[in-house]
């Protein structure tokens, strides 16, 4: 996925359960130490930091994670303005491989709009996240929507200290995305089935069976079906930010550790 | 997903793991057991693959990796069935309820160092 290894050997995968170890004796001149350590611990050390920066300024952040072009940027156009009439006060963080496109598009909305250029990296991490929350006037923001880079496997695996997780899954990809993504989609908080518009020239979509998909996963997270094309469907959406951003202000609020 | 530094990461807890044992001086690094959860995003074979490529240069260079697979195991709420189950059907095999808790299958960690005299 990521090109990282380069190294030109072939690559065979063989069953998973295969990979079982097989307990054998330790010789005499063995000692075997016992740990337990994440390998996933430094980011999320980082993550903790921004989580509690957020919570200091009590910015709602949210972590939008999807497939390439499943309509993070153009929802994030969309949905900006309504969220300034309430008032809502939004910035956005988004990470692509390659230019700033993204950003441009948000900042015509007039919300402050900050592009991290990933290169290679194929996912935001917290320590990218981090590095870009100077820019921001944290103490001016209800929400910071933070848009990952279009890809439903990496970002899954990288806390970057939001408060919510939300994933997207347009009408365009095939229902059964959670089934075949289920380390996203189970952590989702929000799941938003997009580009409704097109699902009359796409009957096989059935937003029932991406929700008992995400339901199979064990999670009871709500589920929106929404056009960016039709932006009176996005009012339950906008409903969720206020009632996610009011939550911030009570202590009981949960903050996601992940 | 992210396997090489997953690898870096790995040799680079072992290492810090060892500094803390100072009992353990001078004695070599035989094998590194890593637990990989069905919902990590980690891949074992990859994970195994690009291991070799990682070490040199490190305590680790010459050393085993032993990776075990663990798969998603839940324990349900309604129940109390504990089992485990496929990663994309969390809820209880028992009594079909998804109220379900995640206990196992989620993560990727160091589990195990083999230090030897040889
Ligand atoms: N018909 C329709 N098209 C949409 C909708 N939302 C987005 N699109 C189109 O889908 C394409 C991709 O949308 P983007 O918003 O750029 O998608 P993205 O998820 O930000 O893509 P990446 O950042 O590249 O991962 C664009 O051409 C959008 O105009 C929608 O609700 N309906
Ligand atoms: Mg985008
Ligand atoms: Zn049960």
């Amino acid at each position: 996925m990521c090109n990282e290894c380069g190294c030109g050997m072939s690559y065979a995968p063989t069953s998973r359960t295969a990979r079982a170890a097989t307990p054998a004796a330790t010789p005499s001149h063995e000692t075997v130490v016992a740990v337990r350590e994440s390998l996933f611990g430094a980011n999320e050390a980082v993550a903790a930091q921004n989580r509690a920066t957020f919570r200091t300024h009590g910015v709602l952040a949210l972590n939008l994670m999807s497939s390439p072009g499943t309509g993070k940027t153009y929802l994030l156009e969309t949905l900006i303005p309504l969220l300034a009439r309430i008032p809502l006060r939004c910035a956005v963080v988004v990470g692509d491989l390659e230019t700033d496109n993204d950003a441009q598009r948000i900042a015509r909305t007039g919300a402050h709009a900050i592009q991290i250029t990933t290169g290679q990296a194929c996912h935001l991490d917290a320590t990218m996240v981090a590095d870009v929350l100077p820019q921001l006037d944290l103490a001016a923001l209800d929400i910071l929507f933070i848009e990952n880079v279009g890809n439903l496997v990496c970002p899954a695996s990288f806390d970057l200290g939001e408060a919510r997780r939300i994933a997207l899954l347009s009408v365009c990809e095939g229902d059964d995305k959670p089934a075949k993504y289920p380390t996203l989609f189970h952590k989702a908080d929000l799941m938003l089935i997009t580009k409704a518009d097109l699902l009359p020239y796409l009957p096989q979509f059935e937003p029932a069976r991406s929700e008992a998909c995400l339901r199979a996963l064990a999670n009871h997270s709500p589920c929106l079906t929404i056009s960016s094309m039709q932006p009176e469907t996005l009012a339950p959406l906008v409903d969720w930010l206020v009632r996610e951003h009011a939550a911030l202000k009570q202590p009981a609020h949960a903050w996601k550790a992940v | 997903m992210h396997e090489l530094s997953l690898c870096q990461a790995l040799i680079a807890t072992a290492e810090r793991q060892l500094a803390a044992r100072p009992e353990h001086a001078g004695r070599r690094l035989k094998a590194l057991k890593v637990s990989v959860g069905a919902l990590s995003g980690c891949e074992p074979d990859l994970l195994m693959h690009l291991f070799p490529h990682a070490t040199p240069g490190t305590q680790a260079e010459g050393a085993e990796l032993k990776v075990e697979f663990q798969p998603a195991q839940v324990a349900c709420n309604a129940c109390g069935e504990r089992r485990d189950v496929s990663a994309n059907q969390l809820a209880c095999p028992a009594c079909g309820g998804n109220n379900v808790s995640l206990v196992a299958g989620d993560g990727v960690f160091l589990t195990g160092l083999t230090l030897s005299d040889d």
